[in-house]
């Protein structure tokens, strides 16, 4: 059980609302997003107990945006899929490279998560075909992911660095 | 910097190179010749069950359904992905109820959008209003 403070209930609340923002802002452009980078840096940053509770405050308000479906189930595995894996791997990650790499495999791979997740619902065969459609649009997110990450990471980094900083005065 | 900029175009050369192979090897090829084929729309709350009988040289749906436009009665939009049918018999869906225009092939879901399912001769699509 994880027993939250006042102050984690607000930061928490404050850093679900960003990322359903940034989701949206970028939601225009077909499988280029910032969620992936934002719950790195949040698990660098604020720590796995907090982002894994912010990204199922994500998936649920995806669920109130978009009316229920069986893709938005997804959401409460692959999100904090990756919050585990950042955890564990940034003892051993020194550079924005190793983040961008993690979230160019994590955007290259989305659609064959959901395919799985597909295919107990309406069969392999579905669940195949659905991964193969979508392999251009798993290269558009792997790529695109891995630039921004590239790129953005130190400079969220720093911004969040100071965020954390600030309300832990 | 200068390093992330080089990464960056070789991974845009690689996600090229990775698109082509797509579209050369995966991405679905439409076959030339004639063949016939049947349309059929429901929107059971207007008591619509319609079958239209074509016969096309086309090799995707989406030219089938833009030649004939005005017989289908339908209206689409056009976005980067491809093209959503949003009506059909002059029957708008209504996204505020969350209605739309399910596709199948042959009696089975299709995989893709109007624009990306090849025409076969006898084939079936059905067009039926639903709700997500």
């Amino acid at each position: 059980m994880v027993k939250l403070k006042a102050k984690d209930i607000a930061i928490i609340g404050l850093l679900s609302a960003s990322i359903t923002t940034g989701k949206l802002v970028l939601s225009f452009i077909p499988n280029v997003e910032i969620v992936s980078l934002l719950f790195i840096v949040y698990t660098i940053i604020f720590g796995i107990k907090r982002s894994i509770v912010i990204s199922i405050i994500f998936s649920t308000t995806e669920i109130f945006i978009y009316g229920f479906s069986t893709w938005l189930l997804v959401y409460y595995l692959v999100w904090p899929m990756l919050i585990i894996i950042i955890h564990f791997a940034r003892e051993t990650i020194k550079t924005e490279y190793g983040y961008a790499t993690i979230a160019g495999l994590f955007g290259l791979f989305f659609g064959a998560f959901f395919a799985v997740a597909e295919s107990f619902f309406y069969g392999s065969a579905y669940g195949l075909t659905y991964w193969v459609r979508g392999i251009p649009f798993d290269i558009l997110h792997g790529v695109s992911n891995f630039v921004i990450v590239l790129i953005l990471f130190n400079p969220t980094v720093k911004a969040m660095t100071y965020v954390y900083k600030s309300i832990n005065r | 910097m200068k390093n992330k900029i080089l990464i960056i175009i070789l991974l845009a050369v690689i996600a090229a190179s990775a698109f082509l192979g797509y579209k050369t090897f995966l991405s679905p090829r439409g076959i030339e010749g004639s063949k016939n084929v049947t349309i059929q729309v429901i929107v059971e709350k207007e008591n619509i069950d319609k079958n239209f009988n074509f016969k096309t040289e086309h090799e995707f749906l989406i030219e089938l359904l833009n030649e004939n436009q005005a017989d289908l009665g339908l209206s689409l939009k056009k976005y980067e992905l491809g093209s959503m049918i949003t009506g059909m018999v002059n029957y708008t869906a209504d996204e505020n109820k969350n209605e739309y225009f399910h596709i199948y092939v042959n009696e089975l879901d299709a995989t893709s959008g109007p624009d990306e399912i090849p025409l076969n001769n006898n084939d079936h699509y059905k067009f039926e209003l639903k709700k997500w």
